[in-house]
């Protein structure tokens, strides 16, 4: 099965069966993402380095490709075939594929079993022919994939992400599309990008557990609408969440089914409730949007998982200190009380404000310069009984943003296995201190609720 | 369908599953001849072809203290559901009324569900939900994330035990893991003391 799902994600040879020569065709943007990377320019946008044949019995070249008249012609090895053909005409080149003995089929065509009965026996009977074979199935009505660390974009999606340590797969294929834009425009990176389609073969379960082994993947987002098998879904997520975290957001937890009516349990144990019950028990953390769960996962990736829970807040400004507190509280997190001893080394110090607040949240004092934050910061992670650690920074006329950055990257470097989130209030005069901290794998939020939220995952009470 | 009731006392016997003496009745000289092995005061229901809530349909009677009075109940549910399919009678529990139920979900199997009994049921904030198997251990977390683990130190000179509770929702996991006929099931309430906890009103759905 990894051999397989090798094939499949990390192929070495692809044949693309439909690369049409309409520039408006599926076939088309397919093979142009893999022969230059993405549809739509973009500086991620490199060839995948592999063997690419373009299959197509009507043309003889397709963007200065030869073609082939079948999968069957092509000499050598294909690792994996991208069917992007009417419906109809699917099985015959999959039937091909298994003549050839490819090892991984991705069927983008759409025209199965989400248009009714017909469409689903046909399916069935492709999945049927490729277990047979025992051929990996991808699809069929999906967007195809994109491995960004191997400059792979095996979809007709229209660009690529940066290479990063998330993966997300979803079974929505238009999602992923949206998110692949929005990851562009906000440099968010990722380790690989699936698109489940119908499941006729692979399911969402399946990749869960190759993200989990994969070593370039440090974070797995999900988005479901519903899994067809549920305890294999919680035996894998089980597994993997003890190695990683996984995330998930589900569609369609509005059902009747989560009004509590009447007392028959048919009736009160709604599906949304099971699937939220399911997560937790295998320690997958549901999130509430999409937005939550990749703010989640930039911190996850970014900073070390603890389990310690014992966080001190340090802050130059009360109002955003108390509000950060409140949602800390909130969420579970757990606000060590400051001792004495460590209130003494902050006095020698010298640096700190005669007012400062001598708690948890550690208040600063507005007029704070990044040589109080910097005794701040050592102070505080220099303390075996602190062990995450939320910096709020105000804009004051004297904030230097971009030098506090500086600071917190460098105590972060120090303390490896101290978790840091942080909370820049503000827009464009924090701008530069921002972009600090997101170029040194600092999470940084703009408002407390949200820094509070990737504390409570990273210390594990989600 | 539901179980008819002897194999639905079967099952709960099978799984250490406890069920308030009861006994199955035909007639009123059964009914009589029952009671006189049981402590009042006693409880009778009729059981009604296709009645699934017997207490909405009237067809329950307690508080009886003596045969005089099981006989007057014995006649008056005779005379609501003459189609009946025999009696159940019963010794009168007490104590706080919990729930659990489970059902069969087509993706995850077995899920059980556990929280107050009675109307307090569709309370959604007073329950728990696990995917089976369901351990002990795991029937105890369940119990402290709902409010009835106020009642296990004791709340208002009510008590209940925790043990048992928990027993009782992992002996509900093994059977719904090893019976995959059972669609759903029912207890509610379960009545819970300090030193008794009783299934009342077991019902259980087969294919």
């Amino acid at each position: 099965m990894k051999e397989k799902m090798q094939a499949l994600l990390l192929p070495k040879s692809i044949a693309v069966i439909g690369a049409s020569r309409n520039k408006d065709s599926v076939g088309y943007g397919i093979l142009k993402s893999l022969v230059k990377g993405c549809v739509l320019k973009s500086r991620t946008c490199k060839p995948f380095n592999g063997k690419v044949f373009a299959i197509n019995s009507h043309a003889r070249k397709v963007q200065g490709k030869k073609c082939f008249a079948s999968v069957l012609d092509v000499k050598g090895e294909v690792d994996l075939a991208i069917i992007s053909i009417p419906s109809k005409s699917v099985i015959m080149a999959v039937r091909e594929c298994i003549a050839k003995k490819v090892k991984a089929i991705v069927i983008v065509s759409a025209g199965f079993a989400e248009t009714g009965t017909e469409g689903r026996l046909l399916q069935e009977e492709i999945a049927r022919e490729c277990e047979n074979a025992n051929i990996v199935l991808l699809g069929p009505n999906c967007l195809g994939f994109l491995i960004p660390p191997i400059n792979l974009n095996a979809s007709f999606a229209l660009s690529i992400p940066q290479a990063g340590s998330v993966a997300l797969v979803t079974q929505s294929g238009a999602l992923a599309d949206s998110i692949i834009d929005w990851a562009i425009e906000e440099r968010y990176k990722f380790s690989g990008i699936v698109s489940l389609g119908n499941s006729a073969g692979l399911d969402a379960s399946d990749f869960i557990e190759w993200f989990g082994e994969d070593e370039e993947t440090k974070v797995i987002t999900t988005y479901l609408e519903g899994v067809r098998d549920g305890r294999k879904f919680m035996r894998i997520a089980k597994e993997v969440s003890a190695k990683k975290p996984i995330l998930l957001v589900k569609g369609g937890r509005t059902e009747e089914g989560t009004k509590a009516i009447g007392s028959h349990t048919g009736s009160i144990t709604g599906s949304y409730e099971v699937y939220s019950t399911a997560c937790k028990q295998s320690g997958v953390v549901l999130c509430d949007s999409v937005e939550e769960m990749f703010d989640l996962a930039k911190t996850l990736s970014a900073q070390k998982r603890s389990r310690n829970n014992a966080v001190a807040i340090i802050t130059n400004g009360g109002g955003a200190g108390v509000l950060c507190a409140d949602y800390c509280k909130e969420y579970g997190i757990n606000l060590v009380q400051l001792r004495e001893s460590t209130l003494k080394k902050l006095d020698a110090t010298g640096k700190m404000h005669p007012a400062y607040s001598r708690r948890n949240p550690l208040d600063i004092i507005g007029d704070a310069l990044p040589e109080r934050y910097e005794a701040a910061i050592t102070t505080l992670l220099g303390e075996d009984y602190i062990h995450e650690l939320i910096i709020v920074q105000t804009l004051q006329t004297m904030t230097d943003a971009e030098e506090d950055a500086k600071i917190i990257a460098k105590a972060s470097k120090k303390w490896r296995n101290k978790a840091i989130v942080c909370v820049f209030m503000g827009g464009r005069f924090s701008k530069k201190g921002i972009e600090a901290l997101e170029k040194n794998n600092i999470p940084d939020f703009n408002d407390p609720k949200k820094a509070a939220r990737a504390m409570a995952a990273l210390v594990g009470v989600l | 369908m539901q179980l008819p009731f002897s194999e639905t006392e079967q099952l709960l016997k099978q799984y250490d599953l406890p069920l308030v003496k009861t006994k199955f009745a035909k007639s009123e000289r059964e009914i009589l001849e029952e009671s006189s092995s049981m402590a009042f005061p006693l409880v009778l229901k009729a059981l009604c072809p296709r009645v699934l809530h017997k207490t909405e349909a009237g067809l329950v009677k307690m508080g009886l203290h003596n045969q005089l009075e099981l006989e007057r109940a014995f006649h008056e549910l005779n005379s609501k559901c003459p189609s009946h399919e025999g009696f159940l009678l019963q010794e009168t529990a007490s104590g706080v009324e919990l729930f659990v139920g489970a059902k069969r979900d087509q993706a995850f199997g077995p899920v059980i569900t556990f929280g107050f009994g009675g109307f307090l049921v569709e309370l959604l904030e007073g329950r728990s939900t696990r995917v089976c198997p369901i351990s002990e251990q795991m029937a105890i977390e369940m119990i402290n994330e709902t409010k009835v683990s106020k009642l296990v130190q004791g709340y208002r000179g009510k008590k209940i035990n925790e043990k048992v509770i928990a027993g009782i929702i992992a002996g509900v996991s093994r059977m719904m893991m090893e019976n995959v006929q059972l669609q759903e099931l029912d207890l509610n309430p379960i009545l819970a003391s300090e030193n008794s906890t009783l299934i009342v009103d077991p019902r259980i759905l087969v294919l």
